[in-house]
């Protein structure tokens, strides 16, 4: 048997105390470490808390409050000029132009936002983390095809086409691509994720480009590895960091873009609340009915920042050496 | 490139014909593109990394592989394993012509060899915790049921502590590392560990530790180890025998203790000239030091005839002048050799023992 003898533990980065036993923590404790201490994000988690319970609660809201999102109290809540009336006992927050309980639309709205922000960022992210790892990894042909598509994709005017594919899907019922994107919440997703993949997938492949020259990999591929495994076994786990940090700062952007989208009458149907839309509606009635602005507006931003917050700190946590 | 040499003679250089080896390699040779252009890529050069190298590795020994930064000695390990392909030539393992071979033929293969890397740090995935990383061979090679006691036992096996299953390699010294590493080689139980210089990023206290480690698993084991090392006392202390490269060539290749006593090739001469000598070594039998003018050619454009020629002392003693040397050596490249019995060196005037290698010394 071997006569050495083993080195003694060391431990990572806890403050050892003399005498102490000394336990390894593992990343995911160290993260959380760090994470506690960062009162910004606390706030920004908190807030997600918060907006998601709104959201996910929104009908339940609208029991309580008696009215429904799409329910007109046009004689309640308009004058004889059309002009809704503003925050009341009742109405919270005030009424829109047609008559409709805003505090409810509004909830409704941050439940709209929240799933399209959510669900788009999830589809580009799967899509983006997909073709990055498979771009970094295989490199030459592969590479070059999906590193130009990207580039080809982040050069347009997205918003000029995004309009462009909002418009021609929603001019028939049954959509574009036969029938797998219908107008509505899912062409608005299929929109965003299609313009927001590529910095995902950007991001993926460079670090893939690096953690595919480590030996670990060649270690891997020395036991009988296959390309798949050495992808999302020994690569992936790398790259979990990074993703988690940048879905983060991508879920407001998303959720901003499809305000841009109803704002510009592209997005949701009219039936469906959505915050975007509101600004759009309130901009012309601004001068005489400013909750209709404000609180629409109020809640876009707490959700974009609550993100932002969120995303910020854990970089900071995931990534400590990273910059700012 | 020169004719075709029969190179069995060389490659067991050393060994007792008749006996069957474990890998052999012959006329190994790899270059790796040098491309230019984004999309349309064109070959503007090639960097000729191994070049027509031929060797035999037997069962139960250790060959070292030894050679400065660059002279393709991590090349032709990865090209033994196939982690790289080979631009020409044949590695037979166990018999069997493995050149050839596709990633699907190669995976009951690989049980048979493994590799210890250079970097304990790289090496070991960040995200994986022991247990994960040592038990990978089985889960991939699905031979093995009760991976954590057998992982366990392979920790213990190499110094570890088994309770430390499930933690993650960022908790762990260079040394444990590369006891980590290890235990993952001797997962599959392989006949052939190619070690990638094992001890040369750890601290040379921890170096001893895990060269008698490697030693006492050879024993324990039966395995054959190709071990290489820019290190000669590392090298010269855990070989057999010992090939030496200069530029992606073997320029010498003999049982260990006969090429370090008594070094034919000049290139190695230099080298083994360079070993600093400890207390007391340096009585009788001790070298003067040959000091190599210039550096290490670019492999992108290997010098035409004896790779070595540029900077051969040798050359410049047998012509006698400082800017001189013999047309053989200008022109052409010297096949290994037997210049001993068992000993092959690449030279057309292969040193002689005790000769000085110093031509202002001779004059």
């Amino acid at each position: 048997m071997a006569t050495v003898a083993p080195e003694t533990t060391q431990a990572p980065l806890g403050l050892a105390v003399a005498g102490e036993q000394v336990t390894g923590r593992t990343p995911r404790q160290l993260f959380w470490a760090r994470f506690k201490k960062d009162r910004a994000a606390l706030l920004g988690l908190a807030l997600i808390v918060l907006l998601v319970l709104l959201g996910a609660l929104a009908p339940l809201i609208s029991k309580l409050a008696g009215h429904g999102p799409n329910e007109l109290f046009t004689r309640e809540m308009t004058d004889e000029f059309g002009i809704p009336l503003g925050p009341n006992g009742e109405f919270i927050f005030g009424a829109d132009k047609s008559g409709r309980d805003l505090f409810v639309r509004i909830m409704y709205g941050i439940r709209t936002s929240l799933i399209v922000g959510v669900v788009a960022t999830l589809f580009a992210v799967f899509i983006g983390v997909v073709l990055g790892i498979a771009a970094g990894y295989f490199r030459g042909v592969v590479d070059t095809i999906i590193s130009r598509t990207i580039d080809v994709i982040l050069s347009m005017p997205i918003l000029l086409f995004a309009i462009g594919i909002a418009a021609a899907c929603s001019a028939t019922a049954t959509g574009c691509l036969n029938g797998l994107v219908k107008p509505g919440l899912s062409l608005v997703i299929f929109i965003i994720a299609i313009f927001t993949w590529p910095y995902i997938a950007r991001i993926v492949r460079g670090s893939t480009l690096s953690l595919r020259e480590k030996e670990f990999i060649e270690a891997a591929r020395s036991v009988g590895a296959g390309n798949g495994r050495i992808m999302f076994r020994e690569i992936l786990p790398n790259l979990v960091a990074p993703i988690i940090v940048y879905t983060t700062v991508i879920i407001p952007n998303n959720i901003l873009f499809e305000a841009a989208l109803s704002f510009l009458g592209l997005g949701v149907p009219d039936r469906i609340p959505s915050l975007g839309r509101m600004l759009d509606d309130a901009s012309a009635i601004f001068e005489d009915a400013w909750w209709f602005m404000f609180f629409p507006g109020l809640f876009l931003i707490l959700i974009t920042l609550a993100f932002n917050l969120l995303g910020d700190g854990l970089r900071d946590a995931l990534d400590p050496r990273s910059d700012r | 490139m020169t004719e075709i040499v029969e190179p069995s003679g060389a490659a067991r250089a050393g060994r007792r014909s008749g006996e069957e080896p474990l890998v052999s390699v012959r006329n190994l040779t790899k270059y790796f593109p040098i491309t230019r252009g984004i999309i349309f890529q064109r070959e503007i050069g090639r960097v000729h990394a191994v070049e027509d190298v031929s060797f035999d590795i037997f069962r139960g020994e250790t060959l070292g592989l030894v050679g400065e930064s660059g002279s393709g000695k991590s090349t032709t390990a990865r090209l033994i394993t196939k982690l790289i392909e080979s631009t020409s030539g044949t590695v037979s393992f166990d018999g069997q012509e493995i050149t050839k071979h596709s990633r699907r033929q190669m995976r009951p293969i690989r049980r048979e060899m493994q590799m210890i890397f250079q970097d304990p740090y790289s090496s070991l995935n960040p995200r994986q915790t022991i247990g994960q990383i040592v038990g990978a061979p089985y889960v991939i090679q699905k031979t093995e049921r009760n991976v954590k006691r057998r992982v366990q036992e392979l920790m213990d096996r190499v110094g570890l502590n088994p309770e430390h299953y499930n933690r993650y390699s960022h908790e762990f010294s260079g040394g444990q590392r590369q006891r980590i590493g290890i235990a993952r080689a001797l997962a599959l139980n392989p006949q052939l560990i190619v070690c990638d210089e094992p001890v040369s990023a750890l601290d040379v206290s921890i170096q001893a530790q895990i060269l008698n480690l490697l030693r006492s698993l050879q024993d324990d084991f039966n395995l054959t180890y190709l071990f290489i090392s820019h290190d000669l006392g590392v090298v010269r202390y855990v070989s057999d025998r010992i090939a030496v490269m200069y530029l992606g060539r073997i320029v010498e290749i003999g049982s260990a203790s006969d090429l370090y006593d008594n070094p034919r090739q000049p290139y190695t001469a230099a080298l083994l000239s360079a070993v600093p000598k400890g207390y007391g070594e340096n009585g009788a039998g001790a070298r003067e030091r040959v000091v190599l003018k210039g550096d290490v050619p670019s492999p992108v454009d290997p010098p035409p005839g004896c790779v070595f020629h540029p900077r051969c002392p040798q050359a410049r003693l047998v012509s006698g002048r400082e800017d001189e040397v013999p047309e053989k050596c200008r022109t052409e490249m010297p096949p290994l050799g037997e210049v001993d019995s068992g000993r092959f060196a690449a030279c057309w005037y292969p040193v002689q023992p005790g000769q000085p290698l110093d031509l202002a010394a001779k004059a």
